[in-house]
């Protein structure tokens, strides 16, 4: 994704070093923190315990689940938004962004008021014998709720960027839209969609607000890893940062896969200038 | 039946169990929250249809929960100690508070929101 004008010339002013030093410090200096705090020779039991591999299991289950849906809905969504000029389109794309500033446990409250025994939907539900709140699937809604908007939005720059030449010439020469869409666009964008949904994902592992006030907390079904971490806080400490650990060490690994994915599958067209 | 308790790791879990002890009884619960206030939500909301909490949280709820007492809840009582700081520069102040506390005002509002006095 990395651009060089080839004169070598960079354009930033070495001060400009010392306080990116010191946003870098910001961030990196807690985990230090944390792995300092680690407990090295109980690592291992702690994190193979088999509450925390239940959590880490559900995590990783919930989050895959939670990314598929974001992708189901958000590439439509991002098409939607980036290609058809239609009235009412801002307002749309600023609610779709919303679960990106709203506090989690506010959007745990308005799932319950709509997915819950007595919510707009759950109510109807309930009558067909659908009771989501305190099940894994209330686990994935929550995940997909505040992970959605990291998918839309990589995806909608992704189109933007990519504009829309190569499909016109697609439909002059005779294509359906389908067909354009799944032989031009989505290819077309392809790097963008990896990186929304590597984000989503992301986002989705580390869910914890609206999933403690949607889903509820039982082991193997509700309690993530976030949560697991909560709980332990209460009574040892020690496993609740090992188990922090572990939640870094999968969103490092899962961050970084995002940003070698473009690269890879960008090489090809770069190769050829 | 949705029950919805505190999980072992907090205070109210501990009480649980030992209820659990005394009854002789299991509970599967649907979930185990991390607070009894939030045990106390999850019924409220009537998302769960029965919970574990204290007497003073059935009292804070009104109208929206129907508290059933039980014999056996004796034996799960925590007990609040009051005390001052010893080395306090407001000795005189936390002596008062803590007279006002004990007394049959303090012990009216006590009363009042669900606690048992000594």
């Amino acid at each position: 994704m990395t651009q060089h004008s080839g004169t070598g010339y960079t354009g930033v002013p070495p001060w400009i070093y010392a306080i990116a030093a010191a946003g870098a410090l910001f961030v990196l200096l807690p985990l230090v923190a944390m792995v300092a705090k680690v407990n090295w020779p109980q690592f291992i039991p702690l994190i193979t315990s088999e509450s925390s591999l239940t959590a880490l299991g559900l995590s990783l289950r919930t989050s895959a689940a939670s990314t598929a849906l974001c992708i189901v809905f958000g590439v439509p969504l991002a098409l939607v938004l980036a290609r058809s000029p239609f009235p009412g389109q801002r307002l749309l794309r600023a609610f779709v962004l919303l679960p990106l500033v709203l506090p989690p446990v506010v959007g745990g409250i308005a799932l319950l008021y709509t997915f819950g025994r007595q919510g707009l939907l759950g109510k109807n539900l309930d009558l067909v014998g659908i009771q989501i709140a305190f099940s894994t699937t209330a686990v994935v809604l929550a995940q997909t709720f505040v992970a959605l908007p990291f998918l839309v939005v990589s995806l909608e720059g992704a189109l933007r960027t990519a504009g829309n030449k190569y499909e016109a010439v697609a439909a002059t020469l005779g294509a359906r839209p389908t067909t354009v869409l799944r032989r031009v666009t989505i290819p077309l964008v392809l790097p963008g969609l990896a990186s929304g949904a590597v984000l989503s994902f992301a986002r989705s592992l580390g869910e914890f607000g609206a999933t403690l006030t949607f889903a509820g907390s039982l082991q193997g079904v509700t309690r993530t890893l976030p949560l697991e971490i909560y709980l332990q806080r209460e009574t040892d400490a020690d496993a609740a940062v090992a188990l922090s650990l572990v939640l870094v060490a999968v969103a490092v690994a899962v961050v970084g896969l995002s940003y070698m994915r473009p690269r890879t599958l960008t090489a090809p067209a770069a190769a050829t200038p | 039946m949705k029950v919805v308790v505190c999980a072992p790791q907090v205070p109210c879990g501990a009480a649980t169990e030992t209820i659990e002890k005394a009854t002789g009884t299991t509970l599967t619960p649907v979930s185990e929250e991390s607070s009894v206030t939030d045990v106390l939500g999850k019924v409220t909301s009537q998302e769960a249809d029965a919970g574990l909490v204290y007497v003073t949280d059935v009292k804070t709820a009104g109208d929206k929960v129907k508290g059933i007492p039980f014999a056996e809840s004796d034996k799960a009582v925590n007990t609040y100690p009051i005390a001052a700081v010893g080395a306090s520069k407001n000795n005189d102040l936390a002596q008062a508070f803590i007279a006002a506390v004990t007394g049959s005002e303090g012990k009216q509002v006590l009363t009042d929101a669900g606690f048992g006095t000594l």
